[in-house]
Formats: structure tokens, C-alpha cells, sequence
């Protein structure tokens, strides 16, 4: 039998070395706040344990060439507290709704990422904000755009000797683009979403040039709704945000094919009928509160 | 005639055979800062802080309840910010400070912020009460002029099954008051 192993190493080469070594026998505890408790209850059982809190590199959050980069170990509350996310009202917005203090203190975007489940907040306002992940192994990096990071409940498309790096959210381009996080819950903290949206909209006057929305807690992953993208992209926003309202969007699926895990609760039926009754209206909000915001700037 | 009674057998292999599928840890020691005072001990790799504060340190005050890092009896003050020790690794607190309730003070040495629970009657079955305590620490050491919307949020993660925290904010109000 196996002894489970901690490691904490202080650099990102030591860290990716331990990684290349272990491959998935090891789990890496960023916050910890999802895995550590998977861990305590022996719902996983690692071989090693690779910490990665102490890892200089992996702290940083900085802005270079259009785009603000927010290092894989940085905490919830570090976002918070960065001059640079203020730009990014639904990922400020998100982070505020993520468990509560305590959690945002050790809890971190790269993981909420990198647990790939539907509802993560975090997860769905990076995905609007049009995010990339950078991977890093052993052997170098590549990056991945968010949408096509996750692939299933649970799993990323990250090698085995793999971890989050960075990652990457092009800045906001000027006071015409805003963006919103809007999540329906039953409680106002510590609650998972029931259904959640984000949006980034780039308006010219009062018409949609661009939008980007995702949406969460509908899907087994957080999900792009391109077909409402192009249903509301041209047209007025106060017009758009009422046609979308009572849509159930393609990209929900609840049910069906690869989706046993969902179909087989109890409660699927009713939470299903929820759900699409109330997606449209989640991202109606969205869109309205990223299009307040750009009123807001114009007063 | 001999009736055979069947007593359940206390040590019977359910609970250990759960254990025994798990992996064990493998040892090793770590320092860190506990009420003001440096300790060395032996921790295991999965480990978390809940169990050692309560089992190694016999210090009680913190609570373990729902273990899942959701309703925040468990809150220790790590660095000054509070946290979920039931879902921390102990081994990932090496060279940090951590607070406990019992570091706090105690009743030869009551600290204002447990006055204020005591004497506005925020205590009713205490289980909630270490952990809201903590966190009132945390956020009256940031902000020390807190608005009530300030100090429901600060506790949004701590659940009250007893008060209907109406009570708890008031006397984390008249606490910073006092320390103001």
C-alpha cells in the first residue's frame, strides 16, 4: 500500500518535476477548498499531495501586451484586491458570490477552473470574458481557450503531468464594453448556482456590436450560449435582452445522452423544468447589468 | 434452554475497513506559530487543521460540524484572515500564525469581542460562537468601523442555528465600540 506524500515545493520547475513524476497519482491542492475535503473524507486517495501555494511564480497578477495575467495559485481575494480586475465587472462580481470570506481567502480561480464542475461562478465569468488557460508541464506550455478547456463533469483537457500557469483575460477594450455576472441560488452565501450566466457586451449606441455569453449550472459543463450570441448580436440591447428572456438556449441540456449523472438525482425532473424556465432570464439580467454599467459610464 | 443473545460488537470491522482502503500518510514534522507560540509536531500528509487543533492540541474550542467547510465552526484566524480549518491540510500551515478561539482569551483574560457576546446575550448554544468570534477578530483587525451590511457579510459563511444572528451583530457592533 501506497503512503500519501505532501509535497510543497517553492518553485514552478520543482513543481512541474514532482508532477512529471507522480502524473495523476498526485493531486495539486491550490486553495483546497473543493479537493482537500475529497481528500479528508477518502473520496480520492492520492499517492502525493503537491501544494502549490508556495510558488513565487504562480502568485503573480500583471497586465502586459492587452492582456491581464492572473498566476495559477492566486487567491479569490488577491483578484479582489488587484487594481487590475477591476476592469472585469463580472469576474469582480463572480468572486463576490464564490462561497463567502472565508472561502475567497483560500479558494482560487485556477481551481475553480481546474474543478471543471457546471456551476462554477468563477468558471462561468472567465468564459464570457473571453479566457485562456495556460497549461505548463515539464516538457513547456500551450495555451487553451477556456470554452474548450473543460470537457466533461470533472475533467479538463489537461495532460497528466499538467497544472494551470496562468490565466490570460484580454483587457477591456473601452467604455463601450462592460461585462456581469449574474447567479440565482437559493441562499444569498455559501450556495452553489442554480442556474448562472455571464456576459461581455460591446454596444454602439444603444445596438449590440458583440456579445459574448456563458452559462452555467445548465449543462455538466459551464457552456458559450452561441446561439443566443447570435441571436442578440445587432440588435437593440433594451430588444434583444426581451427576446432572449423565455428562450431555453440549445446549449442547456439536462438529461440525455452523457448527461446520466444529472438524469439520475431524484429531483432531475423538477430541477430540469427550473432551470430552462429560468436560463432566460438569468442572462436577460446579465445583459441588462453590463448594459447599466455602460450607461453608468456615459453620466 | 439457553437463550444466545447477539450483542453487536463494538469493534466490529465496518469503520476500519473504511479506513484501511485509504492510504495512510506518510509523517513528517512542521513548525508553525499556535497562540503565540512556536510548535513542532508530527503531522500525517492528509491531515487537516480541525483534528489536529482538537486531537493533538486538545484545544476544543474549534469545532468540527458539517466538515465540509460550509458553515464555519471551525474558523481559526490564519495570518489574521479567518479560514476553514476543517478543510485545510495542517501541513500547508508550516512557518504561518494561527489563532485559535483559546488564544483569543479566556476567562481570567476575556477578550472585548467575547465581552460583547457575553453581555448582549449573542450566546445560545455556542457551537456557532468560536467561529463567529474569529471572524469578527478578522474583520474588525481590517476595518475597524464597520457597517452592519459590513459585518453580515464578514459572517455570511457562519451559520447560526440558534440566535437568528440578530444578536451576533450586535454585539460585534458594540465590540467595535469598545475597541475603537
Amino acid at each position: 500500500m501506497v503512503t500519501t506524500e505532501f509535497y510543497s515545493p517553492s518553485t514552478l520547475v520543482a513543481a512541474l518535476e514532482l508532477l512529471d513524476q507522480y502524473k495523476r497519482q498526485a493531486v495539486i491542492v491550490n486553495g483546497g477548498t473543493d479537493i482537500v475535503e475529497r481528500i479528508a473524507n477518502g473520496t480520492i486517495d492520492p499517492a502525493a499531495i503537491i501544494y502549490i501555494q508556495r510558488v513565487a511564480e504562480l502568485k503573480e497578477i500583471r497586465e502586459s501586451d492587452g492582456v491581464v495575467r492572473i498566476g495559477g495559485a492566486v487567491t479569490y481575494e488577491e483578484v479582489l484586491d488587484s487594481p487590475l480586475s477591476s476592469q472585469f465587472s463580472a469576474l469582480k462580481q463572480a468572486v463576490l458570490e464564490v462561497g463567502s470570506p472565508a472561502i475567497r481567502v483560500v479558494g482560487t480561480p485556477a481551481g475553480n477552473i481546474g474543478t471543471a464542475v457546471p456551476a462554477g461562478d468563477c468558471s462561468v465569468a472567465l468564459m464570457a470574458l473571453d479566457a485562456e488557460v495556460v497549461a505548463a508541464s515539464k516538457q513547456g506550455e500551450r495555451v487553451i481557450k477556456l470554452a474548450d478547456f473543460v470537457v466533461d463533469y470533472r475533467r479538463t483537457s489537461l495532460a497528466a503531468n499538467e497544472l494551470i500557469k496562468e490565466i490570460r483575460i484580454p483587457v477591456i477594450p473601452g467604455v463601450n464594453t462592460a461585462s456581469a455576472f449574474v447567479k440565482l441560488a437559493n441562499r444569498k452565501a455559501q450556495d452553489i448556482a442554480q442556474a448562472s450566466a455571464a456576459v461581455r457586451l460591446t454596444v454602439e449606441g444603444d445596438v449590440c456590436r458583440d456579445i459574448v455569453v456563458a452559462m452555467g449550472s445548465i449543462n455538466k459543463v459551464t457552456v458559450r450560449a452561441r446561439s443566443l450570441e447570435k441571436i442578440i448580436a445587432g440588435k437593440r440591447v433594451a430588444d434583444a435582452a426581451d427576446a432572449i428572456k423565455s428562450i431555453v438556449p440549445a446549449e442547456v441540456a439536462l438529461g440525455g445522452p452523457g448527461n446520466e449523472l444529472f438524469a439520475a438525482r431524484p429531483t432531475a425532473k423538477a430541477e430540469r423544468e427550473y432551470k430552462e424556465a429560468v436560463i432566460g432570464v438569468v442572462v436577460e439580467r446579465a445583459i441588462k447589468k453590463a448594459y447599466a454599467e455602460v450607461l453608468g459610464r456615459r453620466n | 434452554m439457553p437463550v444466545e443473545m447477539h450483542v453487536a460488537d463494538i469493534d466490529s470491522p465496518g469503520i476500519r475497513d473504511e479506513q484501511e482502503r485509504v492510504s495512510p500518510s506518510k509523517s513528517f514534522s512542521i513548525t508553525f506559530t499556535l497562540n503565540d507560540k512556536t510548535v513542532s509536531i508530527a503531522v500525517g500528509a492528509k491531515e487537516v487543521l480541525v483534528d489536529t487543533l482538537r486531537e493533538h492540541f486538545g484545544l476544543t474550542g474549534t469545532k468540527k460540524a458539517c466538515g465540509t467547510g460550509d458553515c464555519g465552526a471551525c474558523t481559526v484566524l490564519i495570518d489574521g484572515k479567518a479560514v476553514r480549518s476543517c478543510i485545510l491540510l495542517t501541513a500547508s500551515v508550516a512557518g504561518r500564525k494561527v489563532l485559535t478561539i483559546e488564544g483569543l482569551g479566556d476567562e481570567e483574560h476575556i477578550h472585548p469581542i467575547q465581552r460583547a457576546f457575553v453581555d448582549v446575550g449573542a450566546v445560545q448554544c455556542g457551537y456557532c460562537t468560536p467561529g463567529m468570534i474569529l471572524t469578527a477578530k478578522a474583520l474588525l483587525d481590517k476595518n475597524p468601523k464597520p457597517s452592519e451590511d459590513e459585518i453580515k457579510e464578514a459572517i455570511s459563511g457562519n451559520l447560526c442555528r440558534c440566535t437568528g444572528y440578530t444578536k451576533i451583530v450586535k454585539a460585534i457592533t458594540q465590540a467595535a465600540q469598545k475597541l475603537a
